[in-house]
């Protein structure tokens, strides 16, 4: 029957929601727009506004069921088919939304993976959760409460969390805008978490619903939606600042030579050019007595020892030439977080000496080198070879470490 | 049990029967009926008794929109509990005291919704609502909203909504509450030309509400029933009256009398 649609609300907001979501797309992060997975999760946390705007439309269908006193005609048909029926207007408007975001974020054409799909599936979850128990509050409430409520409160749930701590509470909550760097997956916790909380929300709302004693039925409720949080609680525990795992390396396409590149598949246009520019670097830094990884990948993790780097398709000849001498030089040690870190002293100093060794060119900025850093480098230019080289292996170990205080000439610690 | 001579049930063919059933309103001790047992039968009954003696909760428990402490409610044998609920449902069609409507629906769409939820498909929901409207005289404001529609415009959306879809039996609590006695009047036609298609229980606490339209007559008071026979036995208390009307007020007051 036509007026399903005809009589909701709904209807009605489904184009201010698409509107809503295209802006709050807008002024996204944004992540690799080659990505798919990047991309995909950037549109999914337009659930950020979507899942509000369903929850209240859900509250206001199941009020106007209450208003109607649809119980008390004692229906023949279950409430799974009543709310079904209640929310198709609504679900077709959170479907518009979220069609149209993905879409808008994948217009660039970036490639996609079948498991990428978990993406699209957590955000439909996570709207199910969030309008099932937003219907389940306006059968039981009055519309004046049910549905601000249902707004305010699905909006809080998605937005606070993140600025809380611990920080794995923002991954049960479906908001995807911190996923995913080219060299990133998913995390199977960060896509099951929301899930999990969804369920529970939708086994609570089939509580609230269901014709049990109402002082029983609120207890087991929050007994249903508490134990849903704890079992995404539970899943979601082991994840930190990012909702990411590590890529896999099957998704490599390595080029043999010397040094061996291995990149993501999304940056196979550069391999070649990342081939030609890292072998002129290591073949220079030979020349100087010093060796270079065999090996240059963007996976993160399992190859110790490797030439980690990190490129994008557009990567010009210096930018990749900056990238592989860049990634020459340490990253901060784990222990810089917490701990002080003298070995930072030598980190400038080291990246310039390193880009005017083997740089084709020596770019006009050099990351985190200062006018002491150019000091330290002319000084060392002015010793012999081995002295340099000793100069080099002194800072680099001190670079990886917070206990090792760096050796520099012109700079007194 | 009051009544001169037990009306013969060797006539029903799909009791509607309540056992044993016990009920308390939520937070209150006291049950309003207890262990009280009774079978509708065929036909057209009144259930007649004053405010406040129970008739809305037998109808509410028939109508499983309250539940029995104890007890069990059957029609022909489906009991209206557990996996058959949705059957009993199926069979029995209910008018509660007051209609109410989903907000921002027509006439038309209000009748057709019932009738989707009381099991038809979508489609038959749709096409049965004209019949239902139409019978009831409302085809004209099929598109109207219902909050626009008078006391007893709108109590003939609610004999609509219970006629749409394939009921055994049609229970109307206090239908004629609020009408004026022209609206009565249609009322009671209405009534009378339903009796033959489909088994009615209609509630109410005004004596003058009894004609001819109806078979049998349960007296309720107090939780107890004071009257269970046919609407000629029922009148038969009150022979010695002038008038039907006065006949009718007379037994009335025999049976609470007798309590």
């Amino acid at each position: 029957m036509s007026f399903d649609f005809r009589r909701s609300p709904a209807i009605v907001l489904a184009p201010p929601m698409v509107l809503v979501t295209f802006f709050f797309l807008s002024g996204a992060a944004g992540g690799p727009a080659y990505y798919g997975l990047s991309q995909l999760a950037q549109a999914a946390s337009a659930v950020a506004v979507i899942a509000p705007i369903c929850a209240g439309l859900a509250a206001w269908e199941g009020a106007r069921l209450r208003r109607g006193g649809v119980a008390r005609l004692a229906p023949a048909r279950c409430e799974g088919r009543l709310l079904l029926r209640a929310l198709v207007p609504t679900s077709v408007a959170a479907a518009v939304a979220l069609t149209f975001g993905f879409g808008v974020m994948l217009l660039s054409g970036p490639s996609l993976r079948a498991s990428d799909s978990v993406v699209v599936l957590m955000a439909a979850g996570v709207l199910a959760g969030h309008a099932v128990l937003a219907y389940a509050a306006g059968r039981r409430l009055p519309a004046l409460m049910a549905v601000p409520g249902a707004v305010v409160l699905s909006w809080l749930w998605i937005v606070y969390p993140i600025a809380v701590s611990p920080l794995w509470v923002r991954h049960m909550t479906g908001y995807l805008s911190t996923c995913c760097d080219a060299s990133d997956r998913l995390a199977p916790a960060a896509a099951l978490a929301p899930l999990l909380l969804s369920a529970g929300a939708i086994l609570a709302s089939a509580i609230l619903l269901s014709s049990v004693a109402p002082a029983i039925r609120r207890l087991a409720a929050a007994l249903a939606l508490a134990a849903g949080f704890a079992v995404a609680a539970l899943v979601a525990s082991g994840l930190g600042v990012a909702p990411t795992v590590a890529r896999g390396t099957a998704d490599l396409v390595c080029r043999d030579g010397t040094p061996r590149v291995c990149l993501w598949t999304e940056h196979r246009g550069v391999l070649p050019r990342v081939q030609a520019t890292a072998s002129a670097i290591g073949s220079r830094l030979r020349a100087h007595g010093l060796t270079t990884p065999p090996v240059v990948t963007e996976a993160r993790g399992r190859h110790s020892g490797a030439w980690r780097v990190g490129v994008t398709p557009t990567a010009s000849e210096l930018d990749i030439e900056r990238i592989l001498l860049q990634a020459l030089v340490p990253s901060l040690p784990a222990c810089a977080r917490l701990h002080a870190y003298p070995g930072y002293a030598a980190f400038g100093a080291v990246a310039l000496w390193l880009a005017e060794l083997a740089a084709h060119d020596v770019p006009p900025y050099i990351e985190g080198a200062t006018p002491e850093d150019r000091r330290e480098v002319a000084a060392v230019g002015k010793l012999a070879p081995p002295a340099q080289r000793a100069w080099y292996s002194e800072n680099l170990a001190a670079l990886q470490t917070c206990e090792r205080p760096p050796q520099l000439l012109t700079v007194k610690l | 049990m009051l009544g001169a001579a037990r009306r013969p049930k060797h006539n029903v063919t799909m009791p509607l029967s309540l056992s044993n059933i016990s009920f308390a309103y939520a937070r209150r001790r006291r049950l309003v009926l207890d262990d009280l047992s009774l079978e509708f039968a065929d036909g057209a009954t009144l259930l007649l008794g004053p405010n406040g003696a129970g008739k809305s909760t037998i109808l509410g428990l028939a109508a499983t929109t309250l539940r029995a402490r104890t007890g069990s409610i059957h029609i022909d044998g489906v009991r209206a509990a557990g996996r058959q609920l949705r059957a009993y449902r199926r069979s029995l069609a209910w008018m509660p005291q007051d209609v109410q409507v989903v907000p921002g629906l027509t006439v038309r769409e209000q009748v057709a919704y019932v009738g989707w939820l009381k099991g038809l498909r979508k489609k038959d929901a749709w096409h049965r609502a004209e019949g239902a409207l139409d019978r009831v005289s409302l085809s004209a404001l099929a598109d109207e909203r219902p909050d626009r529609l008078s006391g007893g415009e709108r109590r003939r959306l609610g004999v609509a909504q219970v006629l749409v879809h394939d009921a055994t039996w049609m229970l109307m609590d206090e239908p004629t509450a609020g009408l004026d006695p022209l609206q009565r009047a249609d009322f009671h036609v209405l009534v009378a030309s339903l009796r033959h298609e489909i088994n009615l229980v209609i509630s109410t606490h005004q004596t003058e509400d009894i004609d001819s339209s109806y078979d049998n007559v349960v007296v309720i008071d107090g939780g107890q029933i004071r009257f269970d026979d046919s609407a000629a036995a029922f009148l038969a208390l009150g022979a010695s009256q002038a008038s039907v009307s006065e006949a009718v007020i007379d037994a009335y007051r025999r049976t609470i009398a007798a309590i």
